[in-house]
């Protein structure tokens, strides 16, 4: 080959290599153009209320995007478009302990629901929380005619609960408190009691008790609440960019659902309700209902307080 | 006579080399207890990952207090697949432990139910976060399986969504070949900071009562209480080499291996609504 021939051949390299960096260049910038852009529907001011789930983490597969569909039934309930949001703070566990007269045998120091403290009186044993959810354990000898809902009644009163707005159920052998405020009831049993393996056990959440007003807070429509609910469906509820959520490191959930597994969900019945949140506060909840596309019963509840507008606050 | 002095400095170096790595490989004689994973996706999440990987070390620390004598083993905050992946040794981490826990995101990929493809389904697989995943012929769990026959996996709780899903549970249950039970999720699973830590109090002291592997599981992660009322939308599934093991609490760890056959134990709890409790159903199955 001649001096020609080689100077061409390495022209042909270096142009070869320059087409190769241009493609690159162009499936990069083309990769971005086409595929869509960040987009942050759901991005929160969180200093003014801290989310209904605060600690709460759906754990559900990495990669998931499946676009679900929720469509609201008949017309939209008459509900306020404004409510309180309560407050609760500080040890409320050592303040029962205190009344029911335990003494702290055992502490693990952490940060919220780090902080592990086992009360006792010697057959009364009471385990907490953050200072805010307790369980009770009783060894003492259960009696012929025991009377559950009246021995966990009786203690729910030696712990100072107000018992005046509680609806009771029972539940298999047990017992559930479910407290009200006003009309809404506080989402979950805020206590519970069995007996199990011959001893009494309860699980009481004290915030559902005790709390205080802390503002008046503008609520969030229920279409938004929908809007909300349908991307967090989409994405089975690990919160990623692809539905509209922040993909800051910020995002918190503002929902949870007890199915993901639909292309489509009937809602039949909204109601209104408190969540505890584990960020100090008792904040209104949308209790959505209603029926998958496979006919199999669905329930979400949503987050309804509108973070865009500062509250009126009602504390002193 | 070179090439004789290059061979000598070999195997001098060689040597060398053996017995750093046999100095780093922890002694076989050396009990082994518990081994716990958070998958990256989820603890290098700076707004919840440290509280996750907190409480999963206060689940170790709970283990470690009845069992001052024996050490947690592997704990790691990002682990590889190959810590639970059967190859051509043995999980070398997941399967050396008797009680063995990961949590974390799954993940998922679409397949064909039929060779024509009308139907499709997800198919779920244990994921690593960025590091991986698994499926469930690459995870076999107990003395029966791998070539070093080291302990072996007694029990495991794999704290990710959907991975014992109604279609995927059977073959997931293949991976018990000597453990005694491999317990998950059906569904999406809420989980709230600080269950970890209750799992291990309940499995290890439960005021004086531990609960039995099982029921700490099912009365952590089903349940309506105000503190945590998604739990209520949870449904586990928990699979035991036999009826015999469904019980088990930490304290029955016993040297003597299961023996592992194709009949599984199956139990399933979720919250039922209409009694306001946990509820539960048994069966068996071929696998």
């Amino acid at each position: 080959m001649g001096r020609l021939g080689r100077t061409n051949l390495r022209r042909l390299g270096f142009l070869a290599t320059l087409a190769f960096i241009a493609l690159v260049i162009f499936g990069i910038t083309a990769a971005q153009t086409l595929s869509p852009p960040p987009v942050d529907l759901f991005v929160e001011d969180w200093s003014v209320l801290p989310s209904a789930f605060e600690g709460m983490v759906a754990l559900g597969p990495s990669s998931y995007y499946r676009p679900h569909d929720l469509t609201l039934e008949g017309r939209s309930p008459n509900l306020p478009s404004m409510m309180v949001v309560y407050r609760w703070e500080g040890d409320l566990a050592a303040m029962v302990a205190g009344r029911l007269g335990l003494r702290l045998e055992k502490r693990i120091e952490g940060e919220g629901v780090f902080d592990w403290r086992l009360y006792s009186n010697g057959s009364l044993f009471m385990e907490s929380r953050a200072g805010a959810f307790i369980v009770i354990t009783d060894k003492r000898p259960i009696g012929g005619g025991f009377d559950l809902e009246k021995y966990s009644r009786r203690l729910l009163e030696e712990m100072g609960l107000k018992l005046d707005n509680v609806e009771v159920y029972p539940s298999n052998g047990g017992i559930r408190y479910v407290v009200k405020i006003k009309d809404y009831s506080v989402y979950g049993s805020a206590a519970s009691f069995s007996i199990e393996d011959g001893r009494i056990m309860g699980q009481v959440t004290l915030p559902a008790f005790i709390f205080k007003p802390y503002g008046l807070f503008k609520l969030r429509s229920i279409d938004e609440a929908l809007e909300i609910l349908e991307a967090y469906v989409s994405v089975g509820g690990v919160l990623s960019n692809l539905a509209g959520w922040s993909p800051d490191k910020d995002a918190r959930p503002l929902c949870a659902a007890s199915t993901f597994d639909f292309r489509s969900a009937r809602i039949t019945s909204v109601k209104l309700a408190y969540m505890v949140s584990r960020g100090g506060y008792l904040i209104p909840v949308y209790v959505l209902k209603g029926y998958t596309d496979g006919g199999e019963p669905f329930e979400a509840v949503v987050d309804a307080v509108d973070r865009s507008s500062p509250p009126t606050l009602l504390e002193s | 006579m070179r090439r004789a002095v290059d061979l000598f400095e070999g195997v001098i170096l060689a040597l060398l080399v053996g017995a750093l790595v046999l100095a780093v490989i922890p002694s076989p004689a050396l009990a082994e207890y518990s081994s716990t994973y958070c998958s990256n996706t989820l603890c290098d999440d700076t707004l919840t990952g440290e509280e996750v990987w907190n409480d999963l070390e206060m689940f170790n620390a709970r283990i470690d207090v009845v069992a001052d004598n024996w050490r947690t083993y592997y704990t790691t905050r990002n682990p590889w697949p190959s810590e639970w992946k059967e190859w051509s040794g043995d999980a070398w981490a997941a399967d050396r432990t008797e009680l063995s826990l990961i949590i974390g995101h799954s993940t998922y990929e679409w397949v064909c139910e039929d060779p024509e493809c009308q139907v499709i389904r997800k198919k779920y697989y244990i994921g690593f976060g960025t590091h991986g995943r698994l499926w469930a012929d690459e995870v076999r769990l107990g003395y029966q399986s791998g070539t070093y026959g080291r302990n072996g996996n007694y029990w495991a709780y794999i704290v990710q969504c959907s991975i014992l899903n109604s279609w995927d549970y059977k073959e997931y249950a293949k991976a018990l070949k000597g453990s005694r039970a491999f317990m998950g999720s059906v569904s999406t699973l809420y989980y709230y900071i600080g269950d970890l830590d209750d799992l291990g109090y309940r499995i290890t002291d439960n005021n004086g009562n531990p609960m039995s592997l099982k029921y700490a599981f099912a009365y952590t992660f089903i349940n309506d209480y105000s503190w945590s009322p998604s739990h209520k939308y949870n449904r586990l599934r928990m699979i035991f080499e036999s009826s015999s093991y469904a019980d088990d609490t930490i304290y029955d760890y016993d040297p003597t291996p299961p023996t592992s056959n194709s009949w599984k134990y199956v139990e399933e709890w979720w919250w039922e609504s209409t009694c306001g409790c946990r509820y539960h159903s048994t069966y068996w199955i071929s696998v």
